[in-house]
């Protein structure tokens, strides 16, 4: 169950980097995209355990690190914290609907942070940028509005974790 | 494992960024593009009309006061009108590579289309042409209008990554209409650094910079514009300049099937102990 589990995140990460790097490359609302793949990892990360839940995260980076031409590593390290804060918070915050929101705010709002903060560190030009702090504000807000319906499908897909514990 | 794969991510930042994207990591870019550009691809067909869909959705906002079957057929009309309109687009954008006429006409093209781009903070994209087309690693890039983009910094058999002018690590060697060359150096965004150093001529605003000819670039392609006057400070010019190209509008590109061979150095004419500014490496689009 879940080995099913974690190949069937990893497709799902496959189809976010996709639709990534295909459709929201041309839909851009206020010229910023939601980060559908930092969002598929947060719901993913809610549903699985922990070791699979950071290596999805550092998985799904490496894919987008390696379509892209920023430094290779870059979105795997931050996607790896984020599925790792979505593991550590995940009890806190899947109580009710307004708390689970929260949670998608915060955790995206704290992935593009870090990928500003880090990508500037290692050479990437974020911080100067003019758009930088509207791609800040708006791509936790557009996560958030997205995960209405992809965190119900992504535990459609796997499952409920709590369930599975619970019957083991 | 959490530490592992920190630690690990920072390794391949650092290998990655002294490799400038070569080794290991450009061989596995290439392996990860070869994989999925066929799937991106094929997305990119599907999804055009959804987008052109969104689009005419988009359009809508101001005609809210309408009734419900009145916006229903607005929205169909409106869509049908987008999809024309981009084919329209299509059209023109090939009629104009068609057309195109760059400064040296013996250079052989390539039209690609973009099939995919990087995310919110990677001004990267991936077109549709690779080796299979004569592409090859480090070929120039322009647009529709023979504007420079950028360079192929990977390339598989079906696909390449272009790498525009406008990364922090980018620059390019140009030359101003005062003769003078100076270099425009990449800022990550839409504007760029135009840096002239020694300088004897002030640049005004609109001036035209155009590739000086080097290791990168052929000579003649049109770059960039001036966006702020200035004056020779200490024999130096530092100002804006606003990129020909629309990065972020790019649908259809040109390759230019050129890298700097013996030849064109002969053809340059240069000392044997002279070679141009860039090829310190100061020139340069990558990772």
């Amino acid at each position: 169950m879940r080995t099913r589990a974690i190949g069937l995140s990893l497709v799902a990460a496959a189809v976010a980097v996709v639709l990534q790097t295909t459709f929201f490359a041309q839909v851009r609302i206020f010229e910023v995209a939601p980060d559908l793949v930092m969002l598929t990892v947060i719901a993913a990360a809610r549903r699985l355990d922990a070791e699979p839940a950071v290596l999805l995260g550092f998985t799904s980076g490496i894919a987008m690190d390696l379509l892209g031409s920023s430094p290779l590593g870059l979105r795997a390290l931050v996607l790896t914290l984020v599925a790792y804060s979505t593991v550590r918070t995940r009890d806190r915050f899947d109580i009710n609907v307004v708390a689970t929101g929260s949670a998608v705010l915060l955790l995206s709002l704290l992935g593009v942070v870090l990928i500003v903060v880090i990508g500037t560190l290692f050479g990437e030009a974020s911080f100067r940028d003019p758009n930088v702090f509207r791609k800040i504000v708006l791509i936790p807000v557009y996560n958030l509005a997205l995960a209405i319906g992809i965190l119900p499908l992504v535990t459609l897909v796997l499952g409920d974790r709590r369930r599975r514990e619970s019957l083991l | 494992m959490l530490v592992v794969l920190v630690v690990l991510s920072f390794l391949l930042m650092t290998f990655d960024i002294r490799a400038s994207g070569g080794g290991v990591a450009g061989t596995l870019r290439e392996g990860t593009q070869a994989v999925f550009a066929p799937v991106q691809d094929l997305a990119t067909s599907v999804i055009s009309p959804v987008v052109d869909f969104v689009d005419g959705l988009a359009n809508l906002a101001g005609l809210r006061d309408e009734n419900e079957a009145l916006r229903r057929r607005i929205a169909e009309l409106e869509a049908r009108i987008d999809e024309v309109g981009t084919l329209e687009a299509e059209i023109e954008t090939l009629r104009r590579i068609t057309d195109l006429t760059l400064p040296n006409e013996s250079i052989p093209t390539e039209p690609a289309r973009v099939i995919a781009r990087g995310d919110n903070f990677d001004s990267s994209f991936t077109i549709d042409k690779g080796t299979d087309h004569g592409l090859v690693v480090g070929n120039p890039v322009v647009d529709e209008d023979g504007a420079l983009v950028g360079e192929i910094s990977v390339v598989t058999a079906s696909s390449a990554t272009v790498v525009p002018i406008i990364r922090p690590t980018g620059a390019v060697t140009v030359e101003s209409q005062t003769g003078e060359t100076g270099i425009l150096l990449g800022q990550g965004l839409a504007k760029l650094i135009f840096e002239v150093n020694p300088a004897a001529e002030p640049v005004f605003v609109d001036y035209l910079l155009v590739t000086a000819g080097s290791t990168k670039f052929p000579p003649g392609l049109s770059v960039a514009k001036v966006a702020e006057s200035a004056s020779p400070e200490a024999a130096k010019i530092r100002t804006e300049a606003i990129p020909l190209a629309d990065f972020n509008r790019l649908k259809l590109v040109v390759v230019l099937q050129w890298t700097f061979s013996a030849e064109d150095r002969q053809e340059e004419q240069l000392p044997a102990n002279e070679t141009p500014a860039e090829d310190a490496g100061s020139e340069t689009g990558g990772t």
